[in-house]
């Protein structure tokens, strides 16, 4: 019996190898999870370690994930916190939200290659977390300032533009 | 720099993101572009707020002739539904806007004017202006405006200066503006003047104009410059004024001098479906009532086109509706005091608390329809104009003081919402009307 934890690698886009543990990537990703399970038979008994090829996220990027995947999955890390957020109370803080704020607080290519890559990799707490947060960048601004931030290119015309105006307007 | 990299992202990425936008920021991303549009219209992302924006009328400011107070006619309130207390939508209004702290508790009062759920409202003559949200109870007191205290009404020869709200939350949800208008000249200081004045009327560069702008806290004069011709001697002429840019144009009146004559014809301007239109009723042996919508041609030439004609001799039987007429349920109240009931002037309403499943905003089309068929007994009712309904082609009407009714300009079809008549007080009616739609999005 292997007492020692399973490890798994992951190869980014650009072809760097991280370690992480199979079983916090397993609980964190479901689609590494499948991709585990899809290769599991062929490496029952034996002790090589396994490297996936995560062909659609770039180092920079996958580092950030596996970061936050071990704040918030690994159990280890978790375990003995009286303050485990599962049992906070509703009001208390999130013991992870300033973890959580410091991690989006990037700018918006690495923000945008984040929610990328949630998807990707299908975690799901990470993909809300990013989507919220680019969410945030476009709060309470104005059609202007949105286009400006994100470098969207205005291609109503004249007509059309009034035409959503005015379909806005009812909301508003 | 920033990339394109959002403008970039696939579709599910991006309706994630957009999906966890409050509304009005959702509505502006709406206008960024048409790839977004349209992901937000195929996603149907706005409909979660449907029920939060004032997509909806609630009901009618009325400020009565020779009366202290507005009163708020609108359909019963359901009090115990737990989506209206959740969303604070079927919030009871109430006109006498207890929650606002009055300069003088026994002053007169009145609402002023309206903007996309914020209500300008006005005590003793104008002098002091307060802004409030009547859904959220938000409200706040602009200073005085430093050209001294202006007096809202007619005063002295000339007319008083109006008073406007200025708020939309997609162009910027944290500010509004409060706009005084210059102290138009009545008839007989236009007589006065002389012809000076009458041959370029308004001047192409109009002082007195003052602004409050929250963002600032301050009052500003500003000075419109025309754009274009001056009026070109047709009353009821419309100034199109850019806040923006601090220039004006005037459109031509669709009514001809003679016709305002005597007060032979009352114009209203409004808001509607389509965007800008006038109604025009004329009141001579019979009403008639005009509309017409601002259509702009693409050399940026702005004229009036007509819309609707009709004569609004309906019959009697239509003009002297009741709300007995009517099942309880579905006509609209006033807000009377509780001491009205007391006194059996309630206007027939019967109890206040009923409870409704439908809908209390009356989106209905189908509630209340009045019998237009003809009819011998034809009377020639007063005709009050109410309102535009900001979002269908219908107007608000009302005979007299008394029964309101909404009226469609595409079919042939009135509704009866119910009485607007103070029944036990003196008054002489219905002096003006506010279209009330709700924002519970926004800052206020």
């Amino acid at each position: 019996m292997a007492s020692e934890k399973k490890v798994v690698f992951l190869r980014s886009s650009d072809g760097e190898a991280f370690e992480v543990s199979e079983e916090v990537i397993s609980a964190a990703s479901v689609t590494i999870k499948g991709m585990i399970d899809e290769e599991s038979p062929s490496r029952a008994d034996t002790a090589a370690t396994t490297t996936l090829a995560i062909p659609n996220v770039t180092a920079a990027t996958l580092s950030r994930v596996l970061h936050y995947v071990n704040k918030h999955f690994d159990a280890a890390a978790v375990v003995g916190r009286p303050d485990d957020y599962i049992f906070c109370a509703p009001g208390d803080e999130h013991p992870l939200a300033r973890f959580d704020d410091d991690f989006v607080d990037v700018d918006n290519d690495t923000l945008i290659d984040l929610v990328h890559a949630a998807e990707y990799l299908h975690i799901k707490k990470l993909f809300d977390l990013t989507c919220k947060a680019v969410a945030d960048k476009l709060k309470g601004r104005t059609i202007d300032q949105i286009r400006e931030t994100f470098g969207i290119v205005n291609d109503y015309t004249v007509e059309e533009e009034v035409e959503v105006y005015r379909e806005n307007s009812w909301a508003f | 720099m920033e990339t394109a990299a959002a403008a970039a992202l696939p579709d599910d990425l991006l309706a994630g993101v957009l999906g966890r936008l409050p509304a009005r920021s959702l509505a502006a991303s709406r206008g960024t572009c048409k790839a977004w549009r349209d992901l937000i219209d195929e996603r149907q992302l706005l409909v979660r707020f449907r029920r939060l924006l004032p997509h909806t009328v609630r009901g009618l400011f009325i400020n009565y002739q020779d009366y202290y107070r507005p009163h708020f006619l609108s359909r019963p309130t359901p009090t115990s539904s737990p989506e209206a207390a959740a969303d604070g939508g079927h919030r009871r209004i109430d006109a006498n806007f207890d929650f606002i702290e009055r300069e003088d508790p026994y002053s007169w009062y009145e609402v002023a004017d309206h903007c996309n759920g914020l209500v300008l409202f006005t005590e003793g003559h104008g002098e002091v202006l307060h802004v409030c949200n009547p859904i959220t109870r938000w409200s706040a007191r602009p200073p005085p405006c430093p050209a001294g205290t202006y007096d809202l009404y007619y005063s002295a020869g000339n007319y008083g200066r109006r008073a406007f709200l200025v708020f939309d939350p997609l162009v910027s949800p944290e500010y509004y503006k409060v706009v005084l208008t210059p102290a138009e000249p009545g008839r007989e200081q236009m007589e006065k003047d002389g012809a000076c004045r009458r041959t370029e009327w308004p001047p192409s560069a109009w002082a007195s104009w003052h602004e409050f702008s929250s963002a600032t806290g301050r009052w500003e004069e500003k000075v419109l410059l025309r754009e274009g011709e001056a009026a070109a001697g047709t009353a009821g002429d419309l100034l199109l004024v850019s806040l923006v840019d601090d220039k004006y144009r005037v459109i031509k009146s669709p009514l001809q001098l003679a016709e305002c004559k005597n007060d032979g014809v009352r114009s209203f301007l409004g808001r509607s479906e389509k965007g800008v239109y006038m109604a025009a009723i004329t009141q001579e042996c019979l009403p008639i009532l005009r509309v017409w919508t601002l259509s702009e041609s693409s050399g940026g030439h702005m004229e009036w086109v007509p819309k609707h004609q009709s004569n609004l001799k309906i019959n009697a039987h239509f003009w002297c509706v009741q709300n007995n007429n009517f099942d309880e349920l579905k006509y609209w109240n006033l807000d009377l005091d509780p001491e009205y009931s007391m006194f059996g002037l309630d206007n027939g309403r019967k109890n206040q608390d009923v409870s409704l499943e439908q809908n209390v905003s009356w989106n209905s089309d189908d509630d209340n329809i009045v019998d237009i068929s003809d009819d011998k007994h034809e009377i020639h009712p007063y005709v009050n104009f109410l309102g535009f309904h900001p979002y269908k082609e219908v107007i608000f009407l009302s005979r007299d003081s008394y029964a309101a009714v909404a009226f469609h300009l595409n079919s042939p079809k009135i509704q009866y919402l119910g009485t607007v008549h103070l029944a036990g007080t003196y008054n002489r009616g219905i002096r003006e009307s506010f279209v009330y739609t709700p924002c519970l999005i926004g800052d206020y």
